[in-house]
């Protein structure tokens, strides 16, 4: 028997109509791969805060975090607190990739490198977006199963229907455009239980009363999060950042560079603030959810759901849920599908056809990787395991793209020699029994000595490659003119 | 994408492997980047220069300590 109430069904349906209706109503912008794959590059500063907000926050993030804290206490909190650190940094990041008028991040690798790194990297991509894609497919049929006691399968196939037709059809516009509605959802998933919690236990003094003082600290006695893998994580959370695939169209596809340093800066504060939320309420599971419940420490956010919130309330946290899979897998979706169309396809299979191919060509692969995701789902054991695993190889593509980034004498086979390098280096430590701090250590100590050592040691780059790039980075959005005089025409792609 | 037809216009050198490019003048006025000028930055440094980006990089940290405040007093909420 499902615990859902007709109330809760209620709440559901309406959403789920609501949603779909207000989604499809913005496919009618969608005109070309351009509006498909970048949304034009029109978002203003909201909409930049909601969709930075909405793909950078998952379902799988906050039952991580809840599931975490259940166990070790508010240390928890670093599995997602790792990128607290880097976030100013997006502030200084954002107009960079406004200013390489790119519209992946493969096209950052060839243009700045070669053309290998640019095919390399979107092979890359195109397997961090499966992972994503499994991970919170994963994830959420987990969570909601359990509330509903439905059978997971009809969750997992219904909520990928949904945002495949989202995606398919309206590309990014259709995608930002409902994430204002998506953002609000994913602050009341991050606060709703709290309130509900606390009167169970008898309130924050309760809390204090019943859980070990251990439990509030923010660094963990167990190895799992103490301070040196925390350290680390936080600095390949910085490194790795600028390498996130879907990055290049969440930070670079505002109006103007004020847009996307606002949109995406304070769009992860917010998730950073709703974090906390994930985190208390990670507490409140130890005290109210049993053993058996905490057999699995990743069940305890549907477990708490299904305990303390009443009818129609529930319905709305299954509503909740779905709007973080359905806002974060469209984006990831529509940012693959753009790296296969124009990076691999466009290049290598089909160089000339008009654009209606391409915009074809993209729905389809959307659709394709979305297939992908749901087999990687099938072989993903946790979603924490899914997440470190994620922060760490992204930070090994991270390394070059920092160094080609601040210094021109980089060269492709540097960045070559540190991707290897920083890989080689992590599995070796991985295999040796390191935990997971030493592992990050070395590899990006690896890759960084690599990618200068070997920089040196080649020749530069063609200067009229180095002078194309950093042309770019030296000129903001509103003085083109600035580069067609220098018989550089730049057009946004 | 980039098509080339030159045209002589101001120009500025960033390195030595790197041939002249144009000179802008939003980047002298405040739009100039930290990152990108990092290693040009004890030659070249100015508040004018990069007047944005180190106005809203404090105005970050200034967030990322109102959050860990805020986490911290939260957890000392109720204690006796």
């Amino acid at each position: 028997m499902s615990a859902l109430s007709m109330l809760d069904l209620a709440v559901i349906v309406v959403y789920l109509v609501g949603i779909t209706v207000f989604g499809l109503y913005f496919t009618r912008k969608v005109k070309n791969s351009e509006g498909f794959f970048m949304g034009n590059r029109r978002f203003g500063k909201s909409l930049m805060v909601a969709q930075a907000l909405t793909t950078g926050t998952r379902v799988d993030f906050a039952i991580g975090v809840v599931g975490a804290s259940s166990e070790i206490g508010m240390a928890g909190i670093w599995y997602q607190w790792m990128y607290i650190f880097s976030t100013p940094f997006y502030w200084l990041l954002s107009p960079i990739f406004r200013r390489t008028r790119y519209t992946t991040t493969a096209d950052f690798f060839e243009e700045r490198f070669s053309k290998s790194l640019g095919v390399f990297y979107s092979f890359f991509a195109l397997y961090l977006f499966i992972l994503w894609q499994g991970t919170i497919i994963k994830g959420a049929a987990r969570t909601i199963a359990g509330i509903t006691n439905l059978p997971e399968s009809w969750f997992i196939w219904g909520v990928t229907a949904l945002f495949v037709l989202f995606g398919v059809a309206g590309g990014l516009v259709a995608t930002v455009n409902t994430d204002f509605i998506q953002g609000i959802f994913i602050i009341i998933l991050s606060f709703l239980l709290i309130p509900f919690g606390l009167q169970a236990v008898g309130g924050f003094s309760g809390l204090h009363a019943k859980l070990d003082p251990q439990m509030f600290s923010f660094i963990s006695q167990r190895d799992e999060l103490s301070l040196f893998p925390v350290t680390m994580l936080v600095i390949s959370g910085l490194v790795g950042i600028v390498a996130q695939p879907h990055h290049m169209a969440v930070a670079g596809s505002g109006k103007t560079e004020m847009s996307c340093r606002i949109g995406w800066c304070y769009g992860n504060f917010i998730k950073r603030f709703c974090t906390i939320g994930w985190a208390l309420t990670g507490l409140i599971a130890t005290l109210l959810l049993t053993k058996e419940n905490l057999k699995d420490r990743e069940l305890a956010f549907g477990a708490l759901v299904k305990q303390l919130l009443p009818k129609g309330l529930i319905g709305l946290m299954v509503a909740a849920i779905l709007a973080t899979v359905i806002a974060s897998c469209a984006a990831y979706m529509i940012a693959g599908s753009a790296l296969f169309t124009r990076n691999l396809y466009k290049k290598y299979l089909k160089q000339t056809a008009d654009d209606a191919h391409y915009l074809f060509v993209g729905r389809i692969v959307s659709a394709a990787l979305t297939i992908g995701s749901l087999l990687m789902a099938l072989y993903l054991h946790s979603v924490i395991d899914a997440t470190v695993h994620f922060v760490m190889i992204v930070a090994f593509v991270g390394i070059p793209m920092w160094v080609g980034i601040i210094w021109p004498r980089a060269t492709a086979a540097g960045a070559w020699a540190s991707i290897i390098g920083s890989t080689s280096t992590w599995l070796i430590a991985r295999n040796a029994g390191w935990q997971v701090g030493g592992q990050l250590l070395s590899a990006m100590l690896v890759g960084f000595a690599l990618a200068i050592i070997v920089s040196f040691l080649t020749r530069p780059e063609p200067a009229e490659r180095l002078r194309r790039f950093f042309a770019l980075m030296h000129t903001p959005v509103g003085e083109e003119e600035n580069l067609e005089r220098a018989g550089l025409k730049a057009t946004l792609e | 994408m980039i098509e080339e037809k030159n045209i002589a216009i101001e120009t500025q050198t960033i390195s030595n492997v790197v041939p002249p490019i144009p000179q802008s003048k939003m980047e002298e006025n405040g739009h100039g980047l930290l990152i990108i000028d990092l290693l040009r930055l004890p030659k070249f440094f100015s508040y004018r220069r990069y007047r944005l980006d180190i106005i809203g990089f404090l105005i970050g940290w200034l967030w990322v300590v109102i959050l860990l405040a805020l986490g911290y007093w939260i957890t000392t909420i109720g204690a006796s």
